[in-house]
């Protein structure tokens, strides 16, 4: 009877129960973007802060900051190569390519009021010429003038066509004129920034940054989120526990076990991806004998294992390449036949049959003589704090030691290594290489004489020193067109020289995990719709203005 | 007499300081570009490697000799320059936002180490042969031994992240006003890592003093003290551990000299400001001008701790002076 008894009161209590339950959750409308709620941001540990807001200072201490507060002309994904129209909403060529005319989004204001417009950015640009030091892409060198026509029209005129001054170009940060002109840009620390971006300073101190929305953004309603906070950080250690313990929501920090130390703690809401950007390459200098000869560079490119590289040194986030340049979120512009081509190949047994064709002799102790008889010795350099080069290098040197080439490594500071490798005066080193929207931007500076120099002197991109007047006339084709028909040829036929002369040798695709939780705030580019690259550094304001609270 | 010879041996120490300060950094391989460039991982505009060496003025044509003339004249004007690493904030703000927390965090730290360790070493030989005076100094050289990053990790990980009652990073809490509460915050934040600084540290003092004051224990004076019948707590503190204490003292000022040199690794894992970090900084990054100005701070400050021991000897031991 008691049993019965308690059953009858239990199925009441039950319902009443499940009615509460479908009240609270199920019924609710889902909370969508709304303004309000904060979000916690460490790209990178800088150590503290400093007082430093200036959009043009070299270096990167700050500049995950800078870029939500100021803005460029036109938004480009690292990862693909997509852009977005920012404060220009379009932009034409004319004169054969020689003149641009940027037209001006309206109605946009800097977060004193004014209002954005030609002035602001024909006076940036203007003071890039003024002041050299702040042309760190090197604009001047291809423009003649900029002119205002109206107060949203831009006309840029430049002394040759270049295909790539349009991505250099809308990549700068914008200020206002009013503030800026009396000021040496060089010097300036602009602890006060006024832009035009989602976000205005609202405290400074080195141990925390804070941000706040900016109420008059011109993408009406964004951005949502009320308050961004950068904590300063000395070490990946104490990211790591920030982002298991959901003090910190979003970095782009690198640690060799995120499964563990972070998805693990709550995998429904802890996530990470990976943003890619670029090769490392193993760099050759083509100034030296027998270096200079391909069978010996293809011999040591074949006995690379890349799957043993990126697995070892880079915990598997970078990924083995090809030998041409395309990175692998950049496929698009490649073709079967390259594909075919350009894929590299881990034969130890192929690379000791190219060197004894080659006249490469096994001397009195195993080790092998090079045609004039002597030692294949070759002396590779790395930064002792890039921790995962110096164990890249010495797979590398192993790699080499097993197909009879004898090595030396030297560990040394990270300028000088950067030092040697730009001056020329190294033999063999891993390093990082430029890239951009397409592999134009990676091929031409690492093939180009333009982007070369004198051994001794420091050469910007093509430290190998590679020299071939087919990819100047390529570049060149490049330049004059706009046509992505004639692009995509010109990428082939780079292409196709980088991955038959190998004038240095492609070793993994850059990739670096992001990580960030959706416990309390959503809108983050997923698998499903990936919108853009997930970084949480240099600005990362496409993603920023999409995220919301989720209460 | 002996005033003035210190006095002026000490401002040739501190020429031959500064000077070495100047030199030393620029014997360094590499240069400020190349950091700079290396940092962004060629994340920077084709233009970017002549736009730093014009920010940076590196290929000024001075020898090296009128650079030193620059250098010794700015800094008689107290200008320490800009930053290179953190382009361009003035080094003096970059000091001024870490030196503070340094003096406080590892100031405290060592006073504290140096008194409490003291205290145990007075003890552990007062009472020696008791189970805990010969415990102590046994258990605190094992924690002297230990490497400080793995115990500060440790430290870290139990009592900041698993157990939640200390913060695992900063100095001060976000947005914290009142003066109250930012006392409060600081002394917070505080604790865990000046404890990890503590507990490694303590033991040098302790087992110095332990085995001076054992010596001191048997001299005739202290045994004709007991023959004397004067209390033991009196003989201990008025006449062995005074004795005791003298060499004591010059390690402790040479060691407040060495704070403002910071602790790096205290600063890495507490995420802790500190000018150990600025110091590191400066140097992986070939920031001269910061460099510099460290190095300055450290020599001033070990020299006027150096002046001060030597002060305070000549009175505590009249010998000294006689010489």
């Amino acid at each position: 009877m008691s049993k019965n008894r308690s059953w009858m009161w239990a199925v009441p209590a039950a319902s009443a129960l499940f009615l509460a339950a479908m009240g609270s959750g199920a019924f609710a409308a889902p909370v969508g973007p709304h303004v309000g709620g904060s979000i916690s941001i460490v790209a990178s540990p800088h150590g503290p802060w400093a007082d430093v807001f200036n959009p043009f200072a070299p270096g990167e201490t700050q500049d995950d900051i800078v870029g939500d507060i100021y803005e460029p002309l036109v938004e480009w994904n690292g990862s693909t190569g997509a852009h977005k129209a920012w404060l220009a909403q379009s932009w034409a060529w004319s004169n054969s390519n020689k003149v641009l005319t940027l037209h001006l989004r309206h109605g946009v204001k800097f977060t004193n009021g004014q209002l954005f417009t030609s002035a602001d950015v024909v006076f940036t640009l203007d003071m890039m010429k003024k002041y050299p030091a702040i042309d760190t892409s090197a604009l001047w060198s291809y423009m003649t003038s900029v002119k205002a026509e109206g107060p949203y029209t831009v006309k840029i005129t430049i002394n040759k066509p270049d295909a790539t001054f349009l991505y250099y170009l809308t990549g700068t940060y914008m200020v206002p004129a009013s503030l800026w002109k009396n000021k040496n840009p060089v010097l300036w620390t602009d602890p006060n920034p006024v832009g035009t971006g989602p976000y205005q300073l609202k405290s400074f101190s080195p141990q925390n940054i804070i941000l706040k929305r900016n109420p008059h953004y011109w993408q009406k309603g964004k951005p949502y989120l009320q308050t961004v906070y950068y904590p300063s950080a000395t070490s990946n250690g104490s990211v790591i526990l920030g982002l298991a313990d959901g003090s910190i929501q979003w970095s782009s920090i690198y640690s060799p076990d995120l499964r563990n130390s972070f998805v693990s703690k709550d995998p429904s809401t802890n996530h990470t991806d990976v943003s890619s950007g670029g090769y490392d390459w193993l760099y050759v200098n083509l100034h030296q004998y027998p270096l200079n000869l391909l069978p010996v560079r293809r011999a040591i490119s074949d006995a690379i294992n890349r799957k043993a590289l990126s697995v070892i040194s880079e915990s598997g986030y970078s990924t083995p390449s090809r030998l041409d340049g395309i990175d692998a979120a950049q496929s698009s512009w490649s073709t079967p036949a390259l594909n075919k081509k350009a894929a590299a190949v881990y034969n130890p047994k192929l690379a000791e049959s190219i060197l004894a064709k080659a006249g490469f002799k096994r001397g009195p102790n195993g080790m092998l003589l090079t045609p004039k008889g002597k030692p294949f010795t070759v002396n590779l350099v790395t930064a002792s704090s890039f921790t995962d080069f110096v164990s890249m290098t010495s797979q590398i040197s192993s790699m080499l030691h097993a197909i009879g080439i004898n090595t030396n490594i030297t560990v040394t500071s990270v300028s000088n290594y950067s030092n040697k490798m730009e001056d020329g005066s190294f033999s063999m080193g891993v390093m990082w290489g430029a890239s951009g929207p397409n592999p134009f931007y990676t091929l031409n500076p690492l093939m180009n004489t333009e982007y070369s120099a004198a051994l001794g002197q420091p050469a910007p991109d093509n430290i190998e020193r590679y020299s071939n007047p087919r990819v100047q006339q390529l570049a060149n084709e490049y330049d004059a067109s706009t046509s992505v028909a004639v692009h995509k040829s010109v990428i082939d036929q780079m292409a196709n020289i980088m991955a038959t002369q190998l004038p240095i040798i492609g070793l993994l695709n850059r990739n670096s995990p992001n990580e960030y939780s959706s416990a309390t705030i959503a809108g983050w580019p997923t698998a499903s719709n990936p919108y853009w690259d997930n970084s949480a550094d240099v600005g990362p304001i496409v993603v920023l203005t999409q995220l919301y609270a989720k209460k | 007499m002996f005033l003035v010879k210190r006095a002026s041996f000490y401002l040739l120490t501190f020429w031959a300081a500064i000077t070495l300060n100047f030199f030393l950094p620029h014997l360094m391989p590499g240069s400020a570009v190349g950091a700079v460039m290396a940092r962004a991982h060629g994340e920077m505009g084709p233009g970017a490697l002549h736009a730093l060496e014009l920010a940076f003025g590196v290929n000024v044509h001075q020898t090296l000799l009128q650079q030193y003339g620059i250098y010794l004249s700015h800094l008689a004007h107290g200008n320490l320059g800009i930053s290179f690493t953190y382009f361009p904030e003035p080094v003096s703000q970059v000091i001024a936002s870490t030196l503070p927390w340094t003096l406080f965090l590892i100031g405290l730290a060592t006073i504290i180490s140096f008194v409490v360790g003291n205290l145990l070493g007075i003890y552990a030989a007062w009472r020696r042969g008791r189970p805990l005076a010969s415990v102590l100094p046994i258990a605190f050289t094992v924690m002297a031994a230990m490497p400080y990053f793995w115990v500060a990790l440790i430290f870290l990980y139990v009592f900041g992240f698993l157990t939640g009652w200390f913060p695992i990073t900063h100095s001060i809490g976000t947005e914290v006003t009142g003066i109250f509460h930012r006392f409060g915050s600081i002394m917070y934040h505080a604790t865990l890592p000046a404890l990890t600084i503590v507990i490694t540290s303590m033991g040098g003092w302790m087992v110095g003093m332990r085995n001076n004051l054992v010596s001191v224990l048997s001299e005739d004076y202290v045994i004709l003290a007991e023959m004397k019948g004067l209390p033991e707590r009196e003989i201990v503190a008025n006449y062995a551990a005074r004795n005791a204490l003298l060499p004591a003292i010059t390690g402790f000022a040479m060691s407040l000299g060495f704070v403002v040199g910071g602790a790096l690794l205290t600063e890495i894992v507490f995420s802790y400001p500190g000018i150990g970090y600025a110091l590191y900084q400066a140097v992986t990054n070939q920031d001269y001008p910061l460099m510099q100005a460290i190095f300055l701070i450290i020599v001033t400050a070990v020299l006027i701790a150096n002046f001060l021991v030597d002060l305070l000897y000549s009175r505590l031991d009249p010998r000294v002076s006689n010489d």
